[in-house]
């Protein structure tokens, strides 16, 4: 390839990163400035005091955020209802998807496809039914009616299976002949053998969760059971063009899951491919 | 005795413990995805508001969504309103996912920090999307107005203004989107061996023709997932235009897409069987449209 094409690409490259991460810099810097330089001066790389000129950083916008609503309580909110979500899918998926894959019962695979033939139908042919039936097992309004009917996924299942069938049968049969219980393989073998399989899962549940708006937003009442993204909603409609409010708790809902992408990125692009392309 | 020997076999342990392993998960599954599946269409024949008990009204909620033209004026409307923004979010994304996967892609330095920088919006909340976007469009402080005014372009007022409100939503879906698009080429690209681009440039094909004749074809199932998988998310566009336009997708409905218009039936107006209805209707569209792509788009690379 010639230098001047080369530089071309670099040139569309760097372009198209500034476009999807300067937004985000814009964002943080503007959530430290004084409201009233947000209101009078463009976008800033950092925050700059309109008066003085000079970097200065200031956690007003966040203090009063949190007089409008109490982004601390959904902080904790978001981030218990993300965890319990995870972790009970990681444990209930990975324990029917080693059952589906190495375990001979009746029924197996006509149950295995009709669950599968289950993820053609979209969320909102549902949602009504699930809020329904959330109400009458006396969840409405609560943290745990949005954990308990996201808390496992036949996706999920079908992705962890697909792992464990590549691993060799053998380190189970020694097992078995020590007189190992199915659990104990289950717990003592496969589980620590599908690490990979089970950090892509254990991701994409924390983070669906944690952006999820939908079903907290037709289950949800109470202000103290708000999730950061409901809130953040609220607030929009709440405080319209209030953008030092709004790009506050922008912040705070975005950088926990900015942190997360970063420390386990290489889980999360081979989590998108692993549903998508098969060879 | 051969029943005790049946209950101390293999096969009947077997059988027991993997029905134990998977019984959570059965009975998460009945309760949360099949008896739901099974009442929603119940409910979409009665005229149930989740208060008192439905009435069976037959294909009422049906006849009255897709004929009435009175009662329902903006079922139809909010139809094309999806349409729309499938056309012009779809296509726009998938053009720019392919671009930025093929540049990645030949060879340069710095491929994992470009990856991570395409990922981030993709990461984050569509509402934190949308605070950041309406921001970015605000028609006085916001920064695409001034850039254009930077080149004494006019101002305007991208989300509030008939014209402007849907394909700048559409721009809101294609940035968020791109890095998604852009990773699944990019394993496509991978996939494809160096073998053939070679054999062509000793046959003296130009990089056009390497794009057209190599790269396009056997991109082709990567491609068709994609699509597939796309216009099935745009369609069911909701959370960012909820909270951008209140729930009334405005303005003046231009912005009023096929969910929010469930939403609003199913918790603005109690109609939570004529929403049922809209919610098979749209499963059935979700069908067509997957069907009608397996059978008129080739998938398999030849």
């Amino acid at each position: 390839m010639d230098k001047i094409s080369k530089l071309f690409i670099y040139l569309v490259l760097i372009a198209f990163a500034a476009i999807m991460v300067l937004p985000f810099i814009w964002m943080l810097s503007a959530s430290l400035r004084q409201p009233q330089d947000l209101y009078t001066s463009g976008v800033k790389l950092l925050p700059v005091d309109q008066a003085t000129g000079k970097i200065s950083a200031t956690l007003n916008n966040y203090r009063e955020v949190m007089t409008q609503l109490p982004f601390g309580r959904m902080f904790l909110n978001s981030l218990f209802v993300a965890v319990v979500a995870t972790v009970f899918n990681l444990f209930f998926n990975a324990l029917a998807a080693y059952a589906f894959a190495r375990i001979n019962f009746p029924f197996k695979e006509k149950i295995f496809s009709f669950m599968l033939a289950s993820l053609m139908i979209p969320f909102y042919v549902v949602m009504i039914p699930l809020v329904f039936i959330t109400k009458n097992l006396g969840m409405y309004d609560s943290l745990w009616g949005l954990i308990i009917p996201v808390s496992m996924s036949v996706y999920n299942v079908f992705l962890i299976r697909q792992f464990i069938i590549g691993i060799p049968i053998e380190l189970e049969e020694a097992a078995t002949l020590d007189g190992c219980s199915r659990f104990r393989i289950f717990w003592s073998i496969i589980l620590p053998l599908s690490k990979p399989v089970l950090a892509v899962v254990g991701i994409f549940t924390f983070m669906f969760n944690w952006n999820n708006f939908t079903w907290p937003l037709v289950l949800i009442i109470s202000r103290n059971n708000f999730t950061l993204p409901l809130g953040l909603g609220a607030l929009m409609t709440q405080s319209g063009s209030k953008y030092h409010l709004l790009l506050a708790g922008a912040t705070i809902t975005i950088v926990p899951m900015v942190i997360i992408f970063l420390v386990m990125q290489k889980y999360i692009i081979k989590g998108i491919t692993m549903g998508a392309v098969k060879g | 005795m051969p029943t005790t020997n049946f209950l101390q076999s293999k096969k009947f342990k077997d059988g027991l413990t993997g029905y134990l392993f998977i019984m959570p998960l059965l009975v998460y599954f009945t309760i949360f995805v099949l008896i739901p599946i099974l009442i929603s269409f119940y409910y979409s024949f009665t005229d149930w508001n989740m208060r008192s008990a439905p009435h069976w009204t037959g294909l009422k909620n049906y006849a009255e969504l897709l004929f009435n033209a009175q009662k329902q004026p903006y079922f139809w409307p909010s139809l094309l309103v999806t349409v729309k923004y499938i056309v012009l979010r779809v296509p726009a994304g998938l053009a720019l996912s392919l671009i930025l996967a093929m540049f990645l892609n030949s060879r340069i330095k710095g491929e994992n920090f470009f990856k991570l920088c395409y990922f981030i919006p993709m990461i984050t909340s569509a509402i934190a999307v949308a605070v950041l976007w309406k921001w970015l469009y605000d028609p006085i402080i916001g920064f695409i107005n001034q850039f254009l005014a930077g080149f004494s372009l006019p101002p305007k007022n991208w989300l509030n203004d008939v014209s402007t409100a849907l394909p700048s939503i559409a721009v809101m879906g294609v940035w968020q989107g791109a890095g998604y698009g852009m990773i699944i080429f990019l394993a496509g690209l991978k996939g494809i061996p160096e073998e053939l681009y070679e054999a062509a440039k000793i046959d003296g094909a130009n990089a056009w023709q390497q794009f057209w004749n190599i790269t396009l074809p056997l991109l082709r199932p990567v491609t068709f997932f994609l699509l597939i998988t796309t216009i099935i998310g745009s369609f069911q566009v909701f959370d960012q235009i909820y909270v951008l336009t209140s729930g009334l997708g405005g303005p003046e409905h231009s912005t009023f897409v096929y969910i929010l218009n469930l939403y609003n039936q199913a918790f603005r107006y109690y109609r939570m069987g004529l929403a049922c209805a809209m919610s098979y209707i749209l499963f059935v569209i979700i069908l067509a449209i997957t069907w009608v792509q397996f059978k008129y788009v080739p998938q398999n690379a030849d």
